[in-house]
C-alpha cells in the first residue's frame, strides 16, 4: 500500500473517538464534583475520607493500557501500509532549496521549478502509485500536501522515499513545512491531480517539449 | 575571609545546619528574571498574533517574524519555565520538607546569576546589526550552521542558551541535594509532599538531560567557527538526536511541578490529603523514567528513526498521565471543594490540559503526526499543555502561595476576573488552531494562504483576551504587594509543611516541628486538635 488519505481518515477517528469519550468523562466527573461535593463555609468534621483505593487505580490502569494497546495496534497497522514504499511506474524526484521546489519526472526527462514567489506546480495522476524520492539542496524542508494528510522532511545529504496515491483528480496546494529561513513562510506549491489519461497526455507532451527545447 | 550571606541562623541554635545562601534568595534572583522574560517573551507573542490578525503583511517584515518567534520560544522554554519552576522548588522544598535551606546554595546561587547573564546575551541578539536568533528554538542545523544563520546574533543565541543550561542544571542539582540530604527528622522518602515528589523528579529530569543540550550548543558554535561537527550526511539528524534528548524532557520539567502545585492545591481546597499517594508516587516515578525515551517521536517525518519504538514509549506515557488525573479526580470527587481562586486555576488546568494531552496521544501515533507535524495543529497541542495547562498549574501555585511568600491575600474578586478572561483568551486563541493546522497551515509563518483568515483573525483577538486577563493580574499583585490584607501564616488551612512555620517564612521555623507522621502533618496536626477538642474520634 501508501500514504492514502484514506488510511489517515480511518486512524484518525480511533483517536479522535477516544480522545472526545475521555473528555466527556473527566470534563462530567469534575462537573460531578462541583455539584456534589462543593461545600461553603467551614471543613466539615467528622471521619477523613478514603485516603486512595489501590484495586480501583490499578483497575484504572488497566483500562488505560487497553485502551493505549487498542491505539498502538491500530497505528502500527496503519503506519506499516502508509510507509510501504514499492516500486511504481510513476516516480517524481522532489529536491527541496532556499526557497522553492523542483519537480523532475525522471522517466520523461523533464522538470518542473518554481521558488516562494512564483510557486511551481506538481502534477501527478489520480489512482496511480506515485514513487517520490525527496532530497536537500541546503537547510533542512519539509514536504506537505495537507489534502492528502503527509508530510515528509527533506534532509540535505539523505534521500527519502514514500509512495502516495492520490484518489481523485483535484486542485490543491503543497507548503513547506519545516522552518527553513527567510522566506519559509511563501514556500508553496500547487497540486494538480489529473485524471490517468489526462496525464499522461500531459506527460507526452512536456517529454516532446523539453526533448525539442521548449516550453510546452 | 567569609562570604556567608545568610540564613542569618544563630548556628549554635542550629548546629546541623551549615551557613549558605538564602534559598529565598535564590528563588528570588532566578523568580524576578524569569518574570521579566515571560513579560518580553509574552508581548513578542502579541506581537506574532498582531501580524497574523490578517493575511498579508502589516506590521512586521518576514525578517522580525523569525526573530520573534525564535525568541518567544526561546524565552518561554529556555528563560521562562525552566527556571521559574526550578525558582519554586527553590523556595518551597525546604520548607516542604522542614529544612532550613538548600544543599548545595553557592552554587545554585552561582547557577542563577549564570541564567540571567545567558538571557541577557541570548536577547542581547536584538542589539546586532543581523538581528537576534532566528533559527526557532529548537535551531535545527544546518539552518542554525555558518551559512544558514551567519551573524553574531545567532552566537550570541548559542552561547546565551548554554550558559542558562548549565545554570539550569546547577539550581537542578541542589533540589536534588536538598531533597536527599536535608529532610527534617522524620520526613521519609514517602513522606515528601506531593509537589516535593514532582520538583525532585523535574530535577532529575534537568540533571540527565540538559548536559546534552550543552554538548548540543557547544558543537554547533564550534561547527559555525571551525565547521566540521555537523556538517557531514547523518549531521543534521545527529543534531536533531541531541537536541530532543532535552527537548522532549524539558516538556516534563516544565509540566510535573505544576501538576504537582495542583495536587497541593486540589487538596487543600477539597479539605482532604490528596487521593491514591503512593500510586500517584509510582505514576510519576514510571512517567519521568519513560519520558527519557520518547524523544525522537518528535522525528517521525524525517524517515530515520525507527517509529514505531518512540510512538510506543509515548503511547505507554498515557498511563501514569491517566493515573494523575484518578487521583486528582478523585479527591475532589471524595473531598469537600472550596472553590476559591486557586482552586478555579487547579481546576482549569485539569480539564485544559487534559485537551493537550489527549492531542499528545494523537501525534504520538506516527501515521497521524505525517500530517499535523509542524503545523498549527501541534502550535495548538503545544499551548494546550503549557499555557492552558503549566501556566493555568502556575497560577494556581501564584494564587495558592503568595500568601506565603509575601504574608499577604492576593484579592478573590480580581483573581476571579484574571481566571475567567483567561479561559476565554486562551480558548479563543488556541482551539481554532487545531484547525488551522489540520486544514493545512504550518507553523513558524509571518503570513498565510487567505482561507486561513477568519480563525486567525479569531485567534488574535483571544491574544489580546489573554494579555488584558494578564493586566488584573499585575493589577491583583500591584495592589496585594502594596495594601493587601494580612494572610496570617496559613489562610487556607494547607496540608503540607510550609504551612507550619510563619508567612513570609522566617528563619527559626523550623527549630520545632510538627510530627511528621504522613505527606499531610498538618492536615495530621489540625485533626489531632480537632479530635482532642471534642470532635469525633
Amino acid at each position: 500500500m501508501n500514504a492514502d488519505r484514506t488510511l489517515f481518515d480511518g486512524l484518525f477517528t480511533t483517536y479522535l473517538v477516544i480522545a472526545i469519550a475521555v473528555t466527556l468523562v473527566v470534563f462530567g466527573a469534575v462537573a460531578l464534583a462541583l455539584i456534589k461535593r462543593r461545600r461553603k463555609g467551614p471543613k466539615p468534621q467528622g471521619r477523613e475520607p478514603i485516603a486512595g483505593n489501590v484495586p480501583m487505580e490499578i483497575a484504572f490502569a488497566a483500562l488505560f493500557t487497553v485502551i493505549i494497546a487498542f491505539a498502538m495496534v491500530r497505528t502500527f497497522t496503519t503506519g506499516e501500509k502508509v510507509d510501504a514504499h514499492p516500486a511504481a511506474d510513476q516516480k517524481v524526484e522532489v529536491t527541496a532549496f532556499q526557497w522553492g521546489w523542483r519537480f523532475a519526472y525522471p522517466d520523461a526527462g523533464f522538470a518542473i521549478e518554481g521558488d516562494s514567489i512564483d510557486n511551481p506546480e506538481l502534477v501527478v495522476p489520480a489512482d496511480r502509485q506515485v514513487a517520490f524520492t525527496l532530497n536537500s539542496k541546503d537547510v533542512i524542508h519539509s514536504f506537505w500536501i495537507p489534502s492528502e494528510r503527509f508530510k515528509r522532511d527533506a534532509i540535505p545529504g539523505r534521500t527519502n522515499r514514500f509512495n502516495l496515491v492520490f484518489n481523485r483528480p483535484d486542485r490543491t496546494f503543497g507548503q513547506c513545512a519545516e522552518y527553513c529561513g527567510l522566506d519559509h513562510a511563501t514556500m508553496g506549491f500547487d497540486v494538480t491531480v489529473l485524471a490517468p489519461a489526462e496525464f499522461d497526455r500531459w506527460m507526452e507532451r512536456h517529454r516532446r517539449a523539453s526533448a525539442e527545447g521548449e516550453a510546452p | 575571609m567569609t562570604t556567608v550571606v545568610g540564613t542569618g541562623a544563630d548556628p549554635a541554635a542550629t548546629p546541623s545546619v551549615p551557613a549558605g545562601v538564602s534559598h529565598r534568595r535564590i528563588a528570588g534572583i532566578v523568580g524576578a528574571a524569569a518574570g521579566c522574560f515571560l513579560v518580553i517573551s509574552g508581548i513578542f507573542a502579541l506581537l506574532m498574533r498582531f501580524e497574523l490578525a490578517q493575511p498579508g503583511m502589516q506590521l512586521l517584515s518576514h525578517q522580525s517574524y523569525n526573530e520573534l518567534f525564535t525568541m518567544h520560544g526561546s524565552g518561554m522554554i529556555y528563560l521562562f519555565f525552566t527556571p521559574v519552576v526550578l525558582a519554586l522548588g527553590l523556595y518551597l522544598v525546604p520548607l516542604q520538607i522542614g529544612s532550613q535551606g538548600v544543599a548545595l546554595s553557592r552554587s545554585a546561587l552561582f547557577g542563577a546569576w549564570i541564567y540571567v547573564f545567558g538571557g541577557l546575551i541570548m536577547f542581547s541578539g536584538f542589539l546586532t546589526d543581523t538581528g537576534a536568533g532566528a533559527s526557532g528554538w529548537t535551531a535545527f542545523y544546518p539552518l542554525s550552521g555558518a551559512s544558514g544563520a551567519p551573524g553574531t546574533g545567532m552566537d550570541f543565541w548559542i552561547i546565551g542558551v548554554l550558559l542558562v543550561a548549565i545554570g539550569s542544571t546547577l539550581l537542578g542539582i541542589s533540589i536534588i541535594g536538598t531533597v536527599l540530604t536535608r529532610r527534617a527528622a522524620g520526613m521519609t522518602m514517602l513522606r515528601l509532599a506531593p509537589f516535593t515528589w514532582t520538583m525532585l523528579l523535574t530535577a532529575f529530569l534537568v540533571v540527565a538531560s540538559f548536559p546534552p543540550l550543552i554538548a548540543a550548543m557547544a558543537l554547533l558554535f564550534a561547527d559555525r567557527q571551525l565547521g566540521g561537527v555537523f556538517s557531514g550526511d547523518g549531521g543534521p539528524i545527529a543534531y536533531q538526536h541531541l537536541f530532543w534528548f532535552y527537548g522532549h524532557p524539558v516538556v516534563y520539567v516544565m509540566f510535573f511541578p505544576l501538576i504537582g502545585a495542583v495536587a497541593e492545591v486540589i487538596a487543600t481546597f477539597s479539605r482532604r490529603r490528596l487521593f491514591g499517594y503512593p500510586v500517584v508516587v509510582f505514576a510519576l516515578l514510571f512517567f519521568s523514567a519513560t519520558s527519557m525515551a520518547v524523544w525522537a517521536h518528535h522525528m517521525f517525518a524525517t524517515g530515520a528513526v525507527v517509529n514505531n519504538y518512540y510512538s510506543f514509549t509515548s503511547h505507554l506515557l498515557a498511563v501514569p498521565a491517566g493515573l494523575e488525573y484518578v487521583a486528582l479526580i478523585g479527591t475532589m470527587i471524595t473531598g469537600s471543594i472550596l472553590l476559591r481562586t486557586p482552586m478555579l486555576f487547579a481546576i482549569g488546568f485539569v480539564l485544559q490540559f487534559l485537551i493537550g494531552g489527549l492531542t499528545g496521544i494523537m501525534v504520538a501515533s506516527p501515521a497521524i503526526d505525517y500530517h499535523v507535524h509542524d503545523s498549527y495543529f501541534v502550535v495548538a497541542h503545544f499551548h494546550y499543555t503549557l499555557f492552558a495547562g503549566s501556566l493555568f498549574g502556575l497560577l494556581a501555585g501564584v494564587y495558592y502561595w503568595f500568601p506565603k511568600v509575601t504574608g499577604k491575600l492576593l484579592s478573590e474578586r480580581i483573581g476571579k476576573v484574571h481566571f475567567w478572561l483567561l479561559v476565554v483568551g486562551t480558548n479563543l486563541t488556541f482551539f481554532p488552531m487545531f484547525f488551522l493546522g489540520f486544514d493545512g497551515m504550518p507553523r513558524r509563518v509571518a503570513d498565510y494562504r487567505d482561507q486561513f483568515a477568519d480563525l486567525n483573525l479569531l485567534s488574535s483577538i483571544g491574544a489580546a483576551i489573554i494579555a488584558l486577563s494578564m493586566i488584573a493580574l499585575a493589577i491583583n499583585l500591584y495592589r496585594s504587594f502594596r495594601a493587601g490584607k494580612a494572610s496570617g501564616p496559613d489562610p487556607w488551612q494547607g496540608n503540607s509543611l510550609e504551612w507550619w512555620g510563619s508567612s513570609p517564612p522566617r528563619n527559626g521555623d523550623f527549630e520545632e516541628l510538627p510530627p511528621i507522621r504522613s505527606f499531610a502533618p498538618m492536615l495530621d496536626l489540625r485533626r489531632e486538635v480537632d479530635t482532642a477538642g471534642g470532635g469525633e474520634p
